[in-house]
């Protein structure tokens, strides 16, 4: 729906360069954006009635006739009802005044360099991203929005933690092409800079990915880009970049540029191969996530668009009832209920309505919790050349995009209850300072083969001795000593179990905790109850520690912590005996700098071949 | 003193103690909170001293935990140990509680010193090195005003020379 102020909207940002030619968003944004407040005063207005209408009740229930002088005294003075009503009427009247005022004031614009955004009737506020600091452009649909048809783009920008630019609100037609258009605008920007910017810096590679901050001074460079990027001075590393990292190399999706290595993860493998490609993917696609997802032994169906998982709405419904959590509040609730039935049948009349009253917070609780696991309904991955493309919600449709490239960690997890179904979920870490607004989630609950296929692809190949199998190690991680696996028990070879001087600190898990090395991976088994996989690719580790507390010594334990960015995921190699955490810590330093070092050799060697794939992007 | 009473980790590296004054100068900043402590309690026991003489407990056990918390500090800070290796910075401490870490130099952020008051009436400061997690918990208390500043300019241009894609 384009509005009446700017009938020549550009069909590509190229062309916007005409200066100051703003777009109006849709007239019913500033009624969308109050909506929140005309709530809270609908539900402060009930809240106050509530008073009112719970001794009404009490009267009613108690069999004496209501109290109505307030109503009488209402009924004597018209004057009153006559100046609420108008009050009303008058504060409608002027929210929709200054609601048009505000409209006339929001706008967007495009030039060839950024994408401006405006708004404000009091303090203006004008935010610019630059196009090539975009990280991502997200379609989000909220519940209201999407009943009329409307749609916001999130613009996630490397800088400050408000740093998104929230366009809202535009028709979701008007707001699908200007995403299109956009990501388009922003990816041949960022190739012709990286192509430059690989030009000139070619021989120093990782410094040209990475933005190259010298360690020291990191912080103080990332704030100048940053706030010339956002047109603000907080810093941040934004979303999807480390603290402190990647100021200037930021890519939409996954950087090209850099050949395929074998220690990227699978997925960003996949996408390399994809973008080699030409459009038509779906076949290709199939082949090529077969090829390289083969040590895991899963045939993918890669479906329309790229499609390779969808998780039914039901699914995610059943998965959340069975959390222990919503069990037990649900449990709390019957026995209330039960309890108030028994008072009543005995005759204790008045404690019937506060008993159940006093359940509503546990209900309202257990709704919240199951609220926001409906939000991963209809949950539906997408491989594509940037990497996975996730969209999920039932009301609210939210979509992302998962940057392989930059996963730290990956885990699975598979609550008590959900072990009847084989159910798992997959979470992740990522680099960015804590992701606390979005759930890391990869896969909010799939059977096992789709657990594995998730993994598969935010992992790089395993790198196993001959033998053994992929699958055979995750299975092996996820069922321990249980599964039936035909590769399981030569992958159980790998793992070292805890000491048997543990038991002491682990009377249940110390039998099933243990951690397995390939050449490119640290798995890590845990949990009795709620079991657990972490993965941690060697070349992702930060940092390692080795711990020994007076009780580990004396049981001769040691733990090794593997630290990883913020997330879901804390890797520890927990109570080993002490001597071969000591090595463990040791050689895992050694080890994961060496994969380190031949990770980043394998993005500067081939110069051939980065130039080579730059030109096949321009061509 | 030779005698290396500490754990030893990371095969036979030679760990750099930190300075002398260090612990030192984490008794004083513990003192600051004992000796009125200790006083408080000797005055109050002396003023009630015929009505409460047990009152006089109360002080010995503040002066006993001053003193063994003093032998502790120091030894503590006598095992603080770090070690410039060739591709990390190797971190170790504790007694009672072994701790070590090892930063990479590829993974390192960026690297602070800082100096409190106390830090610097004896001359220290403190070297806190910093990666993309923020568990890594690599600091260096106690280390002198110039070594600290070595330390920074030498880990920040290996951490430049050696730095590793994420």
């Amino acid at each position: 729906m384009r509005d009446e102020s700017s009938p020549d909207t550009p069909n590509s940002p190229a062309e916007a360069a005409a200066p100051e030619v703003w777009h109006r968003v849709h007239p019913l944004t500033p009624i969308l954006e109050s909506l929140g407040v005309l709530v809270g005063i609908f539900i402060a207005a009930v809240y106050g009635l509530q008073n009112f209408f719970q001794s009404a009740v009490e009267d009613l229930a108690s069999g004496r006739s209501v109290n109505l002088t307030f109503a009488e005294w209402l009924g004597a003075h018209p004057l009153v009802i006559l100046a609420v009503v108008g009050g009303i009427i008058l504060i409608l009247v002027l929210t929709a005044f200054f609601s048009w005022l505000a409209w006339r004031v929001m706008g967007y614009r495009v030039d060839a360099e950024a994408i401006y955004y405006r708004r404000g009737l009091l303090s203006k506020k004008l935010r610019k991203a630059r196009l090539d600091r975009v990280q991502s452009i997200d379609l989000q649909q909220k519940l209201l929005p999407r009943m009329l048809g409307m749609g916001e783009l999130v613009f996630d920008v490397a800088g400050g933690t408000d740093s998104n630019i929230s366009l809202k609100y535009l028709s979701k037609k008007r707001a699908e092409e200007l995403r299109d258009e956009l990501l388009a605008a922003v990816k041949a920007k960022k190739n012709a800079s990286a192509a430059s910017t690989a030009a000139a810096t070619a021989p120093t590679g990782t410094a040209a990915e990475h933005g190259g901050p010298e360690p020291e001074t990191g912080a103080a460079g990332e704030a100048e880009a940053g706030a010339d990027a956002a047109g603000q001075p907080r810093v941040r590393a934004g979303d999807h970049g480390g603290p402190g990292l990647d100021s200037s190399g930021e890519q939409l999706g996954i950087d090209l540029s850099v050949p395929e290595r074998s220690a990227d993860s699978i997925g960003v493998r996949l996408s390399k191969r994809l973008g080699a490609l030409a459009d038509d993917v779906s076949q290709e696609a199939e082949g090529s996530l077969n090829d390289l997802l083969a040590p895991y032994h899963l045939s993918a169906d890669v479906g329309e668009e790229g499609e390779i998982i969808r998780v039914p709405a039901h699914r995610v419904i059943v998965s959340s009832l069975l959390n222990t959590g919503t069990l037990i509040s649900v449990g709390v609730i019957v026995v209330l209920i039960a309890i108030a039935v028994v008072f009543l049948v005995v005759g204790i009349e008045e404690a019937f309505l506060p008993i159940l009253l006093g359940g509503l917070p546990g209900i309202f609780a257990a709704f919240t919790a199951f609220k926001k696991n409906l939000d991963n309904a209809n949950f539906v991955v997408r491989i594509s050349e940037d990497g996975l493309a996730v969209r999920h919600g039932l009301f609210s449709t939210s979509r992302k995009v998962i940057p392989l490239d930059r996963l730290q960690a990956v885990c699975l997890h598979q609550p008590l209850l959900w072990r009847w179904a084989g159910w798992w979920r997959a979470e992740y870490n990522i680099a960015s300072d804590g992701g606390k607004n979005d759930e890391n989630l990869l896969l909010p609950v799939g059977d096992i083969d789709q657990a594995l296929l998730m993994v598969g692809l935010a992992l790089p190949d395993p790198q196993l001795p001959a033998g053994i199998s992929a699958d055979g190690l995750v299975r092996s991680a996820m069922y321990d000593r249980k599964s039936t696996h035909p590769d399981a028990a030569a992958a159980e070879g790998l793992f070292h179990a805890q000491p048997r001087s543990s038991r002491v600190i682990d009377p249940l898990v110390w039998k099933r905790r243990a951690y397995a090395l390939t050449d490119s991976l640290l798995v890590l088994r845990l949990g009795i109850l709620d079991r657990r996989v972490d993965f941690v690719p060697h070349v992702r580790v930060q940092s390692l520690r080795y711990y020994q507390g007076p009780l580990m010594r004396a049981l001769n334990l040691g733990t090794v912590a593997v630290h990883s960015t913020a997330g879901p995921i804390t890797p520890l190699v927990k109570h080993q005996d002490a001597d071969a955490a000591k090595r463990f810590f040791t050689e895992h330093a050694e080890r994961t700098r060496i994969a380190r070092q031949t990770y980043d050799a394998a993005a500067k060697s081939p110069h051939t071949d980065r130039t080579q794939i730059l030109e096949e992007d321009e061509g | 003193m030779n005698r290396d009473p500490f754990f030893s980790i990371g095969a036979d590296v030679p760990f750099n103690r930190v300075s002398s004054k260090y612990g030192r100068k984490e008794v004083l900043a513990s003192m600051i909170l004992v000796v009125p402590l200790l006083i408080a309690a000797l005055v109050v026991a002396i003023i009630f001293t015929s009505e409460m003489p047990w009152l006089h407990l109360a002080w010995i056990a503040v002066a006993v935990y001053g003193i063994i918390s003093t032998i502790i500090i120091l030894r503590q800070a006598r095992a603080i140990g770090y070690a410039e290796r060739e591709d990390d910075l190797l971190v170790r401490r504790g007694i009672m509680f072994h701790r070590a870490t090892v930063v990479p130099y590829g993974r390192l952020q960026f690297v602070d010193v800082d100096a409190g008051p106390i830090d610097r009436m004896f001359g220290l400061a403190t070297v806190k090195l910093h990666t993309a997690s923020a568990a890594t918990d690599a600091t260096i208390p106690g280390l002198p005003r110039a070594e600290a500043d070595r330390l920074r300019d030498s880990l920040a241009g290996l951490g430049q020379a050696n730095l590793a894609g994420l």
